[in-house]
C-alpha cells in the first residue's frame, strides 16, 4: 500500500478504487463501488445522484469519518486510509470543514462560541480565537447575531454559522452534504451562493452533495453517482429524470413529455405520470443539458 | 476558551439544582452519621482522657472504663499513695444504675469522684459549678434538657434526692446519662468498701512508666493502663459494633451520590449525544469529550459537597435542638475524608457516560434530525 503518492501536488483529493460494503452475507450493501476520482486544489465539485446511491457514504470516506472496505483515500498526497483510529480526529480537524444537511450547531453555545470551539480544538485560544470567530460570522452576514443561540436563529442563519464553523480553522477542503436540503428554495439558494462565493474567494476545494439542480451554476463539475458507481459526466446524449433523478439516455427512453417548448425525459411511465400530476413540485428540478 | 462542559451544564439549570440537592442530602447523611459516631467516640474517649489521670488502676481484665466490671478494694488507695513516684491517687466510682428519673426508667451512670483533686469530675461544664458538695449533682445536658431540669432543680435517684448545681456536656453515651456526685454520696450506690477505679498521677511524665510497673508488681491482681490505653479500650468496647453501621450508611450515602450524579451526567450525555457526535466529527479527540463528562460530574459532586458541608453544622444544631440525643461532631479530618469521597463519586459517576461517549458514531451528523 502507498503511504504517499507520486502525484502532481495540485491534487487535493485522490480516490483510488474506493469501495464500501455495509454489513455482510446476504444483508451486505455495496454503497460505494470502485470509485476513483481526482479533485484538484481549488476545484468545486458537486456529487449528485438518486437517494441511496452512496453520496453520503462517499463523502464520509473522503472526510475520514468512515473507513473504506477497499481502496485508498489520499488527501494532499497523504494516504489517510492507513491512519489509526486515534489519528483520524486530527486529520479531520486540519484538513476538512464539514457542513451537514442540518446545521448541527451546539445548542447551548452562542453563534460565536460555536465557531470559537473549533478554533480552540485546533489550539487557537483566547481573545484571538474569539475575534476570528466574530470576523468570520461578520463576513457571512451574521455580525448582529453573534450572541444568539441556535434556537434564536433561522434555519438559513444557522447554516451560515455552520459554514463559518467549517471555515474557522482555514481547512483546505470543505465537505458538504446537502447543505441546503432543509432550507426553503430561496434561503437554500442564498446559502449555496454564499458558500460558493466564500469558497472561491478563499481558494477552497469543495465537494458538495446536492439534490438541487441549481448547484450546477455554482460548481465547476458535477459527478453523477448511481448504485455506488460514478456514472457519467454531463454529455449531450443523457439527461436526468426529474422525478427519480435517474440518468436517462435520451434516445433510449420512450417516456418523453413535451411542454412549453421543452422536453422532459423519464425512466418509466410511472415517473412521467407523477410529474404530470405534481408538476409544480418538480419545477426547480427541470434541467436541460 | 469555550467550555462546552460548563455551557451544557448551565443549559440544564433545574436538573442541576435537583442533582446538587441529591448530593447535598447524601453529604448531610454522611456527616450526620459519622458525626454521631465521632460524637460518641469523643464522649467515650474524653470520659477517660479528660479525667486528668496518668494511669488507671482497674481490676484485672477490666481495663476499659465504660462497661468495665472493675471492682477494687477501697483500701488499696492508701497503699498506692506510698508507691515511689506517685503524686496523687483518687478513687472513682462509675456505676450504671437503671432507675426512675422523674417518672421514666433510664440508665444513669453515677460518677462519684474525689472533689478535692477534681480527678474524674465533669470536664465540660456548660452551666453552674464543676465541683458538687454533699447532696449536689452535676447532670448531663441531654438529661437535663429532656427532663426539664436546671440549676437549683432536683433529681431523684433511687429514692435519694440531689440538688442540680451544674450541667455538663459530652456526658451522654447514647445509652446512659452521666451524673456527677461526691465520692461519699456515690458510695451509697456501691457495696461497702468497693470502688471501681483508682486514678493515679505520677510526679512527672518521665516517671509514669516506672510507677506503672511498680503498681503492677505490688498488686498482681490489678491492671494498670495509661490514659491513652484505657481510652483506646473504652473506644473499642463502645463503638466497635457501631462502626460497621456508620460505614454502611456512609457507603449508601456515597452510592446515592454516585447514582444522582451519574444519572444526571448520563442523561445529559444521551440528550446531547448528537452534538457530541458533531464535536467528534469536527475532529475532537475522545479525551476532549471525556473531560466534558468528568468536569460535569466533578462539578456536581463537589458543589454538592460544598453546600452539604456548609449546611450540615447548622442543620445538625437544629436537629440537636429538636432531639437533644442527636449528638454529632464534624471533625476537620472527616470533612476532608468526605471531600475525597465525593471527588471519587464524581470520578466514578463519569465513568458510565464516558463509555457511552466513546460509542457515539460521528457519522450521525450526516443523518437528518
Ligand atoms: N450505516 C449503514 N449501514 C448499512 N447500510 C447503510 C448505512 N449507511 C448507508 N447505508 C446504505 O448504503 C447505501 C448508500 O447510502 P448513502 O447514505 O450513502 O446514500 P445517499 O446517496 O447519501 O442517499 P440520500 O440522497 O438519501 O442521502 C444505501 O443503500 C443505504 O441504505
Ligand atoms: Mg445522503
Amino acid at each position: 500500500m502507498n503511504i504517499t503518492r507520486e502525484t502532481n501536488n495540485n491534487i487535493a483529493i485522490d480516490l483510488q478504487r474506493l469501495s464500501k460494503v455495509y454489513g455482510s452475507g446476504h444483508v451486505a450493501v455495496k454503497a460505494v463501488d470502485d470509485v476513483s476520482l481526482h479533485v484538484t486544489k481549488g476545484e468545486m465539485v458537486a456529487i449528485m445522484g438518486p437517494s441511496g446511491s452512496g453520496k453520503t457514504t462517499l463523502l464520509q470516506m473522503i472526510g475520514a469519518l468512515l473507513r473504506p472496505t477497499s481502496g485508498e483515500v489520499f488527501i494532499d498526497g497523504k494516504n489517510i486510509s492507513l491512519l489509526s483510529e486515534n489519528g483520524l480526529p486530527r486529520v479531520r480537524l486540519q484538513n476538512f470543514g464539514f457542513i451537514f444537511q442540518t446545521p448541527n450547531l451546539l445548542s447551548s453555545l452562542t453563534a460565536t462560541q460555536n465557531v470559537e470551539l473549533v478554533l480552540n480544538l485546533a489550539g487557537k485560544k483566547g481573545q484571538g480565537a474569539r475575534q476570528r470567530a466574530e470576523e468570520l460570522l461578520g463576513q457571512l452576514g451574521l455580525g448582529d447575531r453573534l450572541s444568539h443561540k441556535p434556537a434564536q436563529l433561522s434555519g438559513g442563519e444557522q447554516q451560515r454559522v455552520a459554514i463559518a464553523r467549517a471555515l474557522a480553522n482555514n481547512p483546505p477542503i470543505l465537505l458538504a452534504d446537502e447543505p441546503t436540503a432543509n432550507l426553503d428554495s430561496q434561503a437554500g439558494h442564498g446559502v449555496m451562493e454564499l458558500l460558493g462565493k466564500v469558497a472561491r474567494e478563499m481558494g477552497k476545494t469543495v465537494v458538495t452533495v446536492s439534490h438541487d439542480m441549481r448547484i450546477r451554476y455554482v460548481v465547476d463539475r458535477v459527478l453523477w453517482l448511481e448504485d455506488g458507481r460514478l456514472r457519467i459526466r454531463w454529455s449531450e446524449g443523457v439527461t436526468i429524470d426529474p422525478v427519480c433523478l435517474m440518468i436517462v439516455e435520451k434516445d433510449k427512453t420512450t417516456h418523453v413529455l413535451e411542454h412549453d417548448g421543452e422536453k422532459d425525459y423519464f425512466c418509466s411511465a410511472e415517473c412521467k405520470r407523477e410529474f404530470e400530476a405534481h408538476r409544480s413540485k418538480y419545477k426547480d428540478v427541470h434541467i436541460s443539458l | 476558551m469555550v467550555s462546552l462542559a460548563r455551557e451544557n451544564l448551565l443549559h440544564e439549570k433545574s436538573k442541576i439544582v435537583l442533582s446538587v440537592g441529591g448530593v447535598v442530602l447524601a453529604v448531610f447523611l454522611i456527616f450526620a452519621t459519622t458525626g454521631i459516631y465521632f460524637g460518641i467516640v469523643t464522649v467515650v474517649e474524653n470520659m477517660v482522657l479528660k479525667a486528668g489521670a496518668d494511669l488507671w488502676v482497674t481490676s484485672q481484665g477490666a481495663s476499659g472504663s465504660l462497661h468495665s466490671p472493675s471492682l477494687l478494694n477501697s483500701r488499696i488507695g492508701e497503699e498506692l499513695k506510698r508507691i515511689n513516684g506517685v503524686k496523687e491517687v483518687a478513687p472513682l466510682i462509675r456505676r450504671p444504675i437503671a432507675t426512675n428519673v422523674n417518672g421514666e426508667k433510664l440508665l444513669i451512670s453515677i460518677n462519684g469522684f474525689d472533689t478535692a483533686s477534681g480527678l474524674g469530675g465533669p470536664w465540660k461544664v456548660v452551666k453552674g459549678t464543676a465541683i458538687p458538695g454533699k447532696g449536689d449533682a452535676i447532670v448531663d445536658r441531654v438529661l437535663a434538657k429532656n427532663k426539664g431540669m436546671d440549676i437549683g432543680g432536683v433529681i431523684n435517684l433511687e429514692g435519694k434526692q440531689f440538688k442540680v448545681v451544674g450541667i455538663s456536656d459530652e456526658t451522654f453515651t447514647l445509652i446512659s446519662y452521666m451524673v456527677f456526685v461526691t465520692m461519699e454520696d456515690a458510695r451509697s450506690f456501691m457495696p461497702v468498701d468497693l470502688t471501681n477505679f483508682f486514678l493515679v498521677n505520677a510526679n512527672s511524665p518521665a516517671e509514669i512508666a516506672g510507677v506503672k510497673t511498680a503498681i503492677e508488681s505490688a498488686f498482681p491482681a490489678v491492671s494498670v493502663s495509661t490514659s491513652q490505653q484505657n481510652a483506646a479500650e473504652a473506644k473499642t468496647e463502645t463503638v466497635g459494633g457501631f462502626l460497621p453501621i456508620v460505614l454502611v450508611i456512609s457507603a449508601i450515602g456515597v452510592l446515592v451520590g454516585i447514582l444522582v450524579v451519574g444519572l444526571l451526567v448520563y442523561t445529559m450525555t444521551i440528550e446531547k449525544s448528537r452534538e457530541y457526535g458533531v464535536v467528534r466529527a469536527i475532529g475532537a479527540p475522545n479525551f476532549y469529550l471525556y473531560k466534558i463528562v468528568l468536569f460535569q460530574a466533578l462539578t456536581i459532586s463537589v458543589l454538592g459537597f460544598v453546600i452539604g458541608a456548609a449546611i450540615s453544622p447548622p442543620l445538625i444544631s437544629f436537629m440537636q435542638y429538636l432531639v437533644p440525643e442527636f449528638v454529632s461532631v464534624m471533625t476537620p479530618k472527616v470533612i476532608l475524608w468526605v471531600f475525597f469521597l465525593f471527588v471519587a463519586t464524581g470520578l466514578v459517576a463519569s465513568f458510565i457516560p464516558a463509555r457511552r461517549l466513546s460509542r457515539i458514531d460521528p457519522a450521525v451528523v450526516f443523518k437528518g434530525q
